[in-house]
């Protein structure tokens, strides 16, 4: 049978589509889940809004990311399909379980496990990856702790009567929320569509478009619930540190995506919590959150790694 | 955002004019009531005052509460906005609640130097009352001194904490019988409820003050 054109050069596109809508749904609450679980901004103004600078923040500075993970090894169109639905499938399958999950530890495993099944495996970046996703919550945490103090006299002078406190908070988590989605879009754009663009699927400015567009309609089709479940964690900080967590969590983000190293945007909002735990005094750590870090950074790109290896295993069989 | 905030101003402070408006007829009220020469028909004319002047203030704080629903406020503080106009309104259901229960049913007569300590609770009462109307509109200006003024609230809630007492002490000692002891007690109990009521609107203030404090 013949494969028509359009099947064969977009096809493959499908799975990393697919893993940016995932990902949108996932971590939309990071951004926006304090303002949409408190109702301070409707869920069509935060939905809207990642789909728009989410966008905007993968074309401008996605590239480095895609650049990173291309550094990995060579590889073609289907085998970036392949590695994109395996990082996919880990993240929906974990996600069921109710296991925690990174869609940017995911995609590197995936790639390390079709990279060695392949024989085209480069493990140079994996050093500046790896100390990118543990800099990420200490980082986030060291962030959170400074802008706590940074901001207060900003806020006392918004704040004289109950009104401007009301309009500083609304203000601030929507700025902070935008500037968040910019940074999730900047940073994970690649998770989507680095190893395609990487492949030579797409150009790096059409994978971004598309990677930016996958992630906000992602949080606007589904994140609502996942934005209340996951924003009624965090609002249980006050306002303004709930505040603080984001906007550490957007900074730390969007300089990873700078560095060029997709992170985790909810192991950046855990370092901000324990960062402004330390400024209220206030022990925010506790095993299970550790564990739950460590989980992100090994056991997800092994079952990510392990995964797109059998898949490519498979693949080169049926070949 | 803040949509309709003027509105919410006006409806709080209107409603809260409209309280002290009625703590003020009370006040003219109980003067009547403590008289030897209780004029009735005054007395009666005054408590209708009250009745009304309360009625209003219902009506206002059915329309304060409307307008901060439909504001578009933060959740939170539209909470907390309803929390304090439900107390604000408390305070002239206390002044109505004497008037139903108290004077309707039987004329007390105190002697001469409770008379005075109880238009002392009054007066202290009032001015308490302007200190909370002025506390309310801070609480839109300036948190800092809206906490200040709560504190003057609290200051002239134990003044008249501290007459009640008095009063108790007095009575213990007057020789009436243990009924009519009771049924004065419950007077004063329930005039000095007045200031507990506007103590209570301080600490709504208070606490909406310290969750906004970095």
């Amino acid at each position: 049978m013949k494969v028509p054109l359009w099947l064969k050069n977009y096809g493959p596109l499908s799975s990393g589509l697919y893993l940016g809508w995932a990902l949108g749904t996932n971590d939309a609450a990071n951004v926006f889940g304090t303002a949409v679980a408190t109702r301070v901004i409707p869920f069509l103004w935060a939905g809207v809004s990642i789909l728009i600078f989410a966008t905007i923040g993968a074309v401008l500075e996605g590239y480095a990311g895609f650049e990173t993970l291309g550094k990995f090894g060579a590889m073609t169109p289907w085998d970036a399909f392949f590695i994109a639905l395996s990082a996919a499938l880990t993240v929906t399958i974990m996600t069921y379980l109710g296991l925690p999950v990174s869609t940017s530890q995911a995609i590197v495993g995936a790639i390390i496990g079709a990279g060695a099944v392949n024989g085209t495996l480069n493990l140079a970046p994996l050093g500046k990856v790896v100390v990118s996703w543990i800099s990420t919550p200490i980082g986030a945490g060291i962030i959170s702790f400074f802008l706590y103090f940074l901001l207060e006299p900003i806020i006392k002078m918004f704040t004289k009567g109950l009104f401007g406190w009301d309009k500083f908070i609304f203000w601030g988590l929507l700025l902070s929320g935008i500037y968040g989605a910019y940074s999730l879009g900047a940073n994970n754009v690649a998770n989507v569509m680095g190893v395609f663009v990487h492949a030579g699927a797409i150009s790096p400015f059409w994978g971004a478009l598309l990677g930016g567009l996958s992630i906000g309609l992602g949080a606007l089709t589904y994140g609502k619930k996942v934005m209340e479940t996951v924003g009624e964690g965090i609002v249980r900080l006050s306002p303004y540190t709930a505040l603080v967590v984001v906007l550490a969590e957007a900074i730390t983000v969007h300089f990873f995506a700078i560095v060029g190293v997709p992170v985790s945007t909810s192991q950046a909002v855990v370092g901000g919590v324990i960062g402004v735990g330390f400024v209220e005094g206030v022990n925010r750590i506790d095993r299970q959150t550790v564990k739950k870090i460590i989980f992100g950074w090994v056991g997800t790109p092994t079952i990510a790694g392990i995964l797109a290896a059998i898949v490519a295993f498979l693949v080169a069989l049926a070949k | 955002m803040i949509g309709g905030i003027s509105k919410v101003v006006k409806r709080i402070m209107d409603h809260l004019s409209l309280v002290e408006k009625t703590l003020e007829a009370f006040s003219e009220v109980l003067k009547q009531y403590l008289k030897e020469d209780l004029d009735i028909d005054e007395l009666q004319g005054l408590m209708k005052l009250v009745h009304d002047l309360e009625g209003q203030a219902d009506d206002m704080q059915e329309e304060a509460t409307e307008s901060i629903m439909h504001s578009r406020l933060l959740p939170e503080t539209k909470v907390e906005l309803m929390r304090l106009v439900d107390r604000i309104d408390g305070v002239a259901n206390k002044a109505e609640s004497i008037v139903d229960h108290v004077f309707l049913f039987a004329h007390l007569q105190f002697p001469e130097d409770m008379r005075g300590q109880i238009a002392e609770i009054m007066d202290i009462t009032l001015k308490q009352m302007a200190a909370a109307k002025e506390m309310v509109k801070l609480l839109f200006e300036d948190l800092k001194k809206a906490k200040e003024k709560a504190g003057e609230v609290d200051d002239f809630e134990s003044q008249v904490d501290g007459l009640e007492r008095a009063l108790i002490g007095e009575l213990r000692r007057w020789d009436v019988s243990l009924a009519e002891k009771y049924v004065y007690l419950n007077f004063i109990e329930k005039l000095a409820d007045i200031s507990d009521a506007l103590e209570d609107v301080a600490s709504v203030v208070e606490q909406i003050v310290a969750i906004r404090q970095i």
